[in-house]
């Protein structure tokens, strides 16, 4: 049996299911913490934060910052966009940390916070008209005459990947071309490799719903992929 | 099953969470439809090209910034600090403000001041001048109306109907675009008086009234009455041809040269 009540209002958390016993949650939290080691981790270094130690919040950061990073990139496919969120991430969680109850995982929650902000950045790019198309073959007008677009060289050398960079460029256009929802959907499942009760989870939607968003939205890429002969 | 339905399966079987019988039926079907089973390739690639794709690292110096921005004040603090407050932003800012204010407590200390004029000294001024200024005395009462008979043709029932009265600029452009045709621009006294008229400089903003030989022009100081009578319009186009087509300059000439007849009366404007 749960109550409902009002929490924090400055965070997106308006209402919480509160169970009656915090304190005691007997063997099914036991079990939980066996289940998923990794929350254990996050439990004492939070803990830890929580009474002052800075020094866990770094090992929160190191621990987490490549899989914010990337999800940020693939969301955004900008690398100085996804660095300058990250960062909100970050600071996001420093502030809030004490209001993590831990109804789900640590990392759901910061998953959860790092779609927000993503979401976010994307929709105030899309307002400030940031994705406008510029192919990398036209060349475009500047002052001093026509210049061709310059690629910055950034991320791994093809050595490194298995794919070749085109493929990967490719590829995060096209998932650039999805719609939000289709997007998160898919980064969080194939990307990010999170199961789907943990992507309902952080995007507070059904198992169903994220079932059925994550096929549209590979039927879509295939589609897209097909047509630009990637397959 | 139809290819819809096995194609809604695709999902499932990339995840490797079809269930046995299900997969079983979608083989099945595979075996049987090569579109469905390049769908599939196609698919299963596309996820397979997802889940490689490389894991992009944060870069190396990723907690230091993380650890400098937490270290920034919010920015609503940042807009205290005294930095801030003595850049150059600031102090457009504070201009800014600063002429706001200005402008709104101006605005303000009139404002309160202001109160609409009540109508007791209107009424005042009326009685008072109601009480010194009489009424003037008929202005045409001394004119001798001499309006002919024959005055009622066409162009004299025009006139009186509402003749249009040329400014100087038009007078002058109708008496010099005479001059290569060599024809007397005026058709009636009337006209040809509003020209000269029109033509001297202290009577070209009277009111004019046109008369069937002439006309009134009421100025501030005088009621002319200005009149030529048909011998002397008869005579006219001589005297203008023979000035090369150019109007007298002022009323005086133009009494000497074309005979006009001008009685000058008190204007009703003018103070008694």
């Amino acid at each position: 049996m749960e109550l409902f009540f009002p929490i924090n209002l400055f965070t997106n958390r308006y209402w919480v299911a509160k169970p009656l016993n915090p304190g005691n949650k007997g063997l099914a939290a036991v079990a939980e913490q066996v289940e998923k080691p990794g929350h254990d981790a996050d439990a004492e270094l939070i803990q830890d934060f929580l009474k002052g130690g800075q020094s866990s919040f770094n090992r929160l950061v190191l621990k987490y910052q490549n899989k914010v990073f990337n999800l940020c990139y693939r969301m955004l496919g900008e690398r100085s966009e996804a660095e300058d969120v990250a960062q909100e991430v970050f600071v996001t969680l420093f502030r809030s940390v004490k209001h993590f109850r831990g109804d789900s995982l640590f990392s759901t929650w910061v998953f959860r916070i790092t779609v927000n902000h993503c979401k976010n950045r994307l929709k105030y790019l899309t307002r400030r008209n940031y994705f406008k198309m510029q192919s990398l073959d036209q060349p475009f007008a500047t002052e001093e005459g026509e210049m061709v677009p310059d690629t910055e060289d950034e991320g791994p050398t093809p050595e490194e990947s298995l794919m070749s960079r085109e493929v990967q460029e490719t590829i995060q256009l096209k998932i650039a071309e999805l719609d939000t929802e289709h997007r998160t959907a898919i980064v969080l499942r194939d990307i990010q490799g999170l199961s789907y009760q943990e992507i309902a989870d952080i995007l507070g939607v059904r198992e169903g719903t994220v079932k059925s968003r994550i096929h549209r939205a590979r039927l879509e890429l295939k589609e897209k992929l097909e047509r630009e002969g990637k397959l | 099953m139809n290819c819809e339905a096995i194609r809604e399966l695709f999902s499932d079987y990339a995840d490797r969470t079809l269930a046995p019988e299900l997969k079983d039926s979608m083989e099945q079907h595979l075996k049987r439809c090569p579109a469905c089973s390049r769908e599939l390739t196609h698919f299963t690639a596309t996820v397979q090209l997802l889940t490689r794709l490389p894991m992009i690292p944060a870069p190396p110096d990723f907690l230091v910034s993380v650890r400098r921005r937490l270290e920034q004040p919010p920015a609503w603090r940042r807009f205290l600090s005294p930095a801030w407050l003595l850049s150059p932003a600031a102090s457009r800012t504070w201009a800014l403000a600063a002429s706001f204010i200005f402008v709104f407590s101006i605005a303000f200390l009139i404002g309160r001041n202001y109160q609409p004029g009540s109508p007791q000294p209107l009424t005042v001024a009326l009685e008072h001048s109601a009480k010194v200024w009489t009424p003037p005395p008929d202005p045409l009462e001394g004119v001798e109306w001499r309006i002919p008979m024959e005055a009622a043709a066409p162009r004299a029932m025009a006139v009186s109907a509402g003749f249009h009265i040329p400014d100087s600029l038009e007078v002058e452009y109708a008496a010099s675009r005479s001059a290569p045709d060599g024809a007397f621009p005026y058709q009636t006294p009337t006209e040809f008086v509003i020209a000269l008229l029109k033509a001297d400089p202290e009577l070209r903003y009277a009111d004019l009234y046109p008369l069937p030989q002439g006309a009134l022009a009421l100025t501030p100081d005088f009621l002319y009455q200005i009149t030529l009578s048909d011998a002397g319009f008869a005579q006219a186009p001589q005297t203008f041809l023979g000035n090369g087509h150019r109007l007298p300059r002022t009323l005086g000439q133009a009494q000497r040269l074309y005979g006009l007849h001008i009685r000058r009366l008190a204007s009703p404007l003018s103070a008694p």
